[in-house]
C-alpha cells in the first residue's frame, strides 16, 4: 500500500537561494516522522509546500497514492492535512468550541451552531485523550491546552496528517512530555505526524523515524533507536558538534561589580528580589539558574539600571554606584544580550544596519554634530555582519526576514562589539538550534577570556553548568546557594531550583 | 416642571435613533478590526441622499433607500482603500469626512439651492395600542416613528448576527486574531469588506432618519458630529451591541437635556453646550482609562499591514511563523499592549 503522504524531488528556489533541493519525503500512516535541521536548512518551506502556501518549482506530491497539487492551506485541509503553527493561531477571547467552529463548512447552514460543535469537540477530546473542555475560554487554558485546542481543530477537519512546526518552544518540560504522550497516541489511531523540531532530545524522545535536511536537501533518514545525539547533530551542522564547550581555567581579576543586600519591591508591594550579593570579576562568569519567573528578569533589569533598587547597594569596578541608569550601565562598559529578543533585543522592522547601530549611532566616528555618517557607518556593519557570521543577503535587509538565530547573532555582534567589561547574557540561547548556540557559547567564551566578566541567566541547565565559573541559584527572588561547577550537576541544582534545603557539603 | 420630563424621554429617544443605527454599523465594523472614523461621512451622505430621495420620489422610505445606498458607496470607498490599497484606516476615514461634507454641500447647492427652502413632510409616528397608555413612559416610548423602533429592531439583531450565526463568529475573529481567521480559511479581507459595507448601510440609514424622519429638511453639515459620537458609543459600549445601545441612550438624553435647558433663558445656551461636551469627554476620559488597563474582551483597533510579503527570500525567512505576518493584529506605529 502507498504511503499517505509521498513527496519526490520537490525543488523550491527563491531569488538567491534555493530553499529545498530535491527532497524526497514519505510518511505513512501510524508513524512520527521527525524533521530536523537548522534554523534556514528548508523544514518550513517544505512543510509550507505541502500546507499549499508555497508551489514547488519540482517535483511531485502523492496523498495516498493519488498525485495532488496543493493549491491553497483550505485545499491542504480536505485532502487531510493539518498544520499546528509555531505561533498559536487562536483567538484568545473565544471559547475553544468557537475557536473550532471558525472558519467550518461543514453544512450550509448560516448559524454556528456551537452547542453541536462543542459535543463533537468533547467526543475528539476523549477518543485523544486530550482532555479539553469547549466551554472554556483559550486566553484561560494553559499554552499547552491551547496546543490541544489546535490539534483538536485539525482532528475536527478530519486530519490525517498532522504537521507541528517547532511545537516545543513554548512548552515547560512537563508540557513536552504530555504532547509527545498525545502525539503517539494519535499515531496509534492511525494518523500520520511529521513534528519539526531542532532540539536533538525532542526528536529522539518523539519520533520514529527522523529526516535531517540542511542546506535545503536531505541529508539521511534515521530510525531513531539507532542513533544518538551526536549523531543527529553531526548530520545537522555536517561537522563534529561539542555540545560539551571546553572552558579553560582563568584566574579571576578585580571585581568588576559588586552588589549586596541588593532588595526590589514590585508596585504591588511584593517583594521580588530578596537579599541578593554577589560580585563578578574580571575573567568570570556567574551563572544564575532558576526556574523562570523567580526574579532572573527582575536582577537583570536592576543590574542594567532599567529599575531603581528599593535597598542595596551596586558597586561597579570599585566605585559606588548610587543611581544606575541604561545610560550609565553602557557607559560604565556594560552590555546585556535581553531574554525576549523580539520585545527588547532588536527592532524588528528597522535594518540589520540600524539595530547594529542602536548602541553606537551618535558616538564617533557614526556621528559627527549629530549628522551620522553614511561610510564608516556601512563598514562597521559589514565588518560585523562578517566577523559575528550573520548570515543575510545584505545589511539593509530588514530584521524581521532573519531567522531567530541570525537575530541573536546580530544581537550578540552589537553588544560584544565595544569590548564591555560586563556582560549580561538573559537566556542567550532560548530558540536557537545548535549550531547557532555553539557560536553564542563562543562568544561568551572570547569574551570571558579578554578580561570581561559576564552574568549568565538561563534556564538551561547544561548552559549553566558548562559555561559558569561560578552558579548561583535563585529561588523565588534570593539566591539560596552559590556554588562551584564541580560540586553542582543537573540534580542538585534541580532540587535546589525546586527549593529543597540541601546541606552544604 | 423641570426638564427631566417624559417629554424628555421623548426627545432623548428621539436624539438617540440615529446614533444607535450608526453606533450598531460601527460596531460591525470595529468588530471586524477596522476602525471607521469614516463614518461621519457615511451618515452626512445618508442624510442628505436620503433628502434628496425623500423629495425625488416623494416617498419616505424610498428617500431612506436612498440614504442606504448613498452610506454603502462611502463604504465601499473605504473599502477600495483601506484593505485593497492598505492605506491607513484614520488617514483614509478623515479624508472621506472631509469628501463626503464637499459631494454633499455641493450637490445640495446645485440641486437646490436655486429653489425656495423645501421642507419635506416628517415620518408620521406610529402609536403601539396598549403600551402607548402607560403613565409616564407610554407616549415617550411607545409614540415613535417606525424608524425609531427598527433601531432598537437592529441592536438585538445585531447581536443574534455576531454571536450565533458563522459570519458573525468570522467577523469577530477577523478582528481578533486576523491570522488565526486567515489560517482557518476564512478569508479576512472579504470579511472586512462585508462589515465595513454593513457599516455604511447602517449609517446611510441613520443620516436619512436625521433628515427625512426627524427634520424634513436638510443642512450643509448637519450630521454635526453624530457619527464621531457613534465612534465613542461603540468604545463606551465597550464592543459590545447591548452595551452600545445604552451608550447611545445616554448620549442622546445628554443630548436632549442640553437642548432642553439651552430654552431656559436665565443662563445662556453656550454655558449647556459647553457643559455636555465636558460631560462627555470626561465619560471619554474614564472609558480611555478603563480601556488602557488592560481588559481582556472586544475587539480594538486593527489595520492591514503595509506589506503583505508572499514571496520571502527564501532562508532567511524560514525561521518566522508562517502565515502569520500576512495580517498582523496591529501594523507598527499603532501597536498598543493589549
Amino acid at each position: 500500500m502507498a504511503p499517505f503522504l509521498r513527496m519526490q524531488g520537490i525543488t523550491k528556489r527563491f531569488p538567491g537561494v534555493v530553499a529545498n533541493r530535491d527532497v524526497d519525503l514519505e510518511v505513512d500512516r501510524g508513524e512520527i516522522r521527525g524533521l530536523l535541521g537548522e534554523n534556514g536548512a528548508g523544514k518550513s518551506t517544505l512543510v509550507k509546500i505541502l500546507y499549499g502556501l508555497f508551489h514547488p518549482d519540482e517535483g511531485t506530491i502523492e496523498i495516498d497514492g493519488k498525485p495532488v497539487r496543493i493549491r491553497s492551506p483550505r485545499h491542504a485541509v480536505d485532502l487531510g492535512i493539518g498544520m499546528v503553527h509555531q505561533h498559536f493561531m487562536l483567538v484568545p477571547t473565544m471559547t475553544v468550541a468557537e475557536n473550532v467552529a471558525l472558519g467550518l463548512r461543514e453544512n450550509h447552514s448560516p448559524f454556528s451552531r456551537l452547542p453541536a460543535v462543542a459535543r463533537r469537540v468533547r467526543e475528539l477530546s476523549q477518543r485523544y485523550g486530550l482532555d479539553v473542555d469547549p466551554d472554556d475560554l483559550v486566553e484561560d487554558l494553559s499554552v499547552g491546552l491551547q496546543q490541544r485546542v489546535e490539534i483538536l481543530k485539525l482532528l475536527y477537519r478530519g486530519a490525517e496528517l498532522l504537521v507541528l512546526d517547532e511545537p516545543t518552544a513554548v512548552l515547560t518540560p512537563q508540557e513536552w512530555h504530555e504532547l509527545a504522550q498525545t502525539l503517539r497516541d494519535l499515531a496509534d489511531h492511525g494518523k500520520a505526524v511529521i513534528f519539526i523540531s531542532h532540539k536533538l532530545d525532542e526528536q529522539l524522545e518523539a519520533s520514529d523515524w527522523c529526516t535531517v535536511l540542511r542546506d535545503g536537501a536531505v541529508v539521511g533518514t534515521v530510525h531513531t533507536d539507532d542513533v544518538d545525539k551526536a549523531d543527529l547533530a553531526r548530520m545537522m551542522v555536517g561537522r563534529d558538534v561539542v555540545l560539551r564547550v571546553a572552558r579553560e581555567s582563568l584566574p579571576p581579576g578585580e571585581p568588576v561589580i559588586e552588589v549586596s543586600s541588593l532588595r526590589l519591591e514590585s508596585k504591588d508591594g511584593r517583594t521580588v528580589l530578596d537579599d541578593v550579593s554577589f560580585e563578578i570579576r574580571e575573567r568570570e562568569i556567574l551563572g544564575v539558574a532558576g526556574i523562570d519567573g523567580n526574579g532572573q528578569r527582575e536582577l537583570v533589569e536592576v543590574i542594567a539600571g532599567v529599575h531603581q533598587p528599593s535597598s542595596g547597594t551596586i558597586r561597579v569596578c570599585g566605585r559606588d554606584e548610587p543611581r544606575l541608569t541604561p545610560q550609565r550601565f553602557h557607559r560604565h562598559g556594560g552590555a546585556i544580550i535581553p531574554e525576549d529578543r523580539h520585545r527588547t533585543g532588536v527592532a524588528l522592522d528597522l535594518t540589520i544596519t540600524d539595530n547594529l547601530m542602536l548602541k553606537d549611532f551618535r558616538r564617533l566616528p557614526f556621528a559627527r554634530r549629530g549628522i551620522t555618517a553614511v561610510s564608516p557607518i556601512r563598514e562597521h556593519c559589514e565588518h560585523l555582519v562578517a566577523e559575528f557570521d550573520v548570515r543575510t543577503p545584505g545589511t539593509s535587509v530588514i530584521m524581521r526576514q532573519l531567522s531567530g538565530g541570525n537575530q541573536q547573532r546580530s544581537v550578540v555582534a552589537r553588544e560584544l562589539c565595544g569590548e564591555p567589561t560586563l556582560l549580561i547574557a538573559a537566556q542567550p540561547t532560548r530558540g536557537l538550534d545548535v549550531g547557532a548556540m555553539e557560536f553564542v557559547y563562543d562568544r561568551l567564551l572570547d569574551h570571558r577570556k579578554r578580561g570581561g566578566a559576564t552574568l549568565l541567566v538561563s534556564t538551561e541547565l547544561d548552559e549553566i553548568l558548562s559555561l559558569s565559573d561560578r552558579i548561583a541559584v535563585i529561588v523565588g527572588g534570593r539566591f539560596v546557594r552559590i556554588l562551584d561547577p564541580d560540586d553542582a550537576d543537573d540534580e542538585t541544582l534541580g532540587l535546589l531550583m525546586g527549593g529543597a534545603e540541601i546541606a552544604p557539603g | 416642571m423641570g426638564p427631566f420630563d417624559s417629554a424628555w424621554l421623548a426627545a432623548s429617544v428621539i436624539a438617540a435613533t440615529p446614533l444607535i443605527f450608526a453606533a450598531t454599523g460601527e460596531l460591525f465594523s470595529e468588530r471586524a478590526g477596522v476602525l471607521n472614523v469614516g463614518i461621519e461621512g457615511m451618515v452626512l451622505m445618508g442624510a442628505f441622499w436620503g433628502f434628496w430621495g425623500d423629495w425625488y420620489f416623494g416617498d419616505i422610505w424610498a428617500g431612506i433607500a436612498c440614504g442606504l445606498v448613498a452610506g454603502m458607496v462611502l463604504a465601499s470607498i473605504m473599502a477600495v482603500l483601506s484593505i485593497q490599497a492598505r492605506a491607513d484606516q484614520i488617514v483614509v476615514g478623515v479624508g472621506l469626512n472631509i469628501l463626503a461634507l464637499g459631494v454633499t454641500t455641493f450637490s445640495f447647492r446645485e440641486i437646490f439651492g436655486s429653489r425656495e427652502e423645501i421642507v419635506l413632510s416628517r415620518m408620521d409616528p406610529i402609536e403601539i395600542p396598549l403600551l402607548s397608555d402607560l403613565p409616564g413612559i407610554g407616549e415617550a416610548l411607545f409614540d415613535n416613528t417606525p424608524i425609531t423602533y427598527l433601531a432598537f429592531l437592529v441592536v438585538p439583531l445585531a447581536a443574534f448576527v455576531l454571536y450565533r450565526t458563522k459570519w458573525g463568529l468570522s467577523i469577530r475573529a477577523v478582528g481578533e486574531v486576523p491570522a488565526a481567521a486567515d489560517t482557518a480559511g476564512v478569508s479576512v479581507a472579504a470579511k472586512r469588506w462585508q462589515a465595513i459595507l454593513v457599516t455604511g448601510a447602517l449609517a446611510g440609514v441613520a443620516g436619512a432618519s436625521l433628515s427625512v424622519v426627524r427634520l424634513g429638511l436638510f443642512q450643509e453639515n448637519m450630521s454635526a458630529g453624530r457619527g464621531f459620537l457613534a465612534l465613542a458609543a461603540v468604545i463606551f459600549g465597550r464592543w459590545r451591541p447591548l452595551g452600545v445601545l445604552g451608550a447611545c441612550l445616554v448620549f442622546g438624553a445628554a443630548d436632549a437635556l442640553q437642548l432642553r435647558l439651552q430654552a431656559e433663558e436665565y443662563i445662556p445656551s453656550e454655558v449647556w453646550f459647553v457643559a455636555w461636551a465636558g460631560v462627555l469627554a470626561l465619560t471619554m476620559w474614564v472609558v480611555w482609562r478603563r480601556w488602557r488597563g488592560g481588559s481582556t474582551s472586544g475587539s480594538r483597533r486593527t489595520s492591514l499591514p503595509h506589506s503583505d510579503s508572499s514571496s520571502p527570500p527564501g532562508r532567511s525567512r524560514s525561521g518566522s511563523p508562517s502565515p502569520t505576518s500576512r495580517f498582523p493584529r496591529n501594523c507598527g506605529s499603532h501597536s498598543r499592549s493589549w
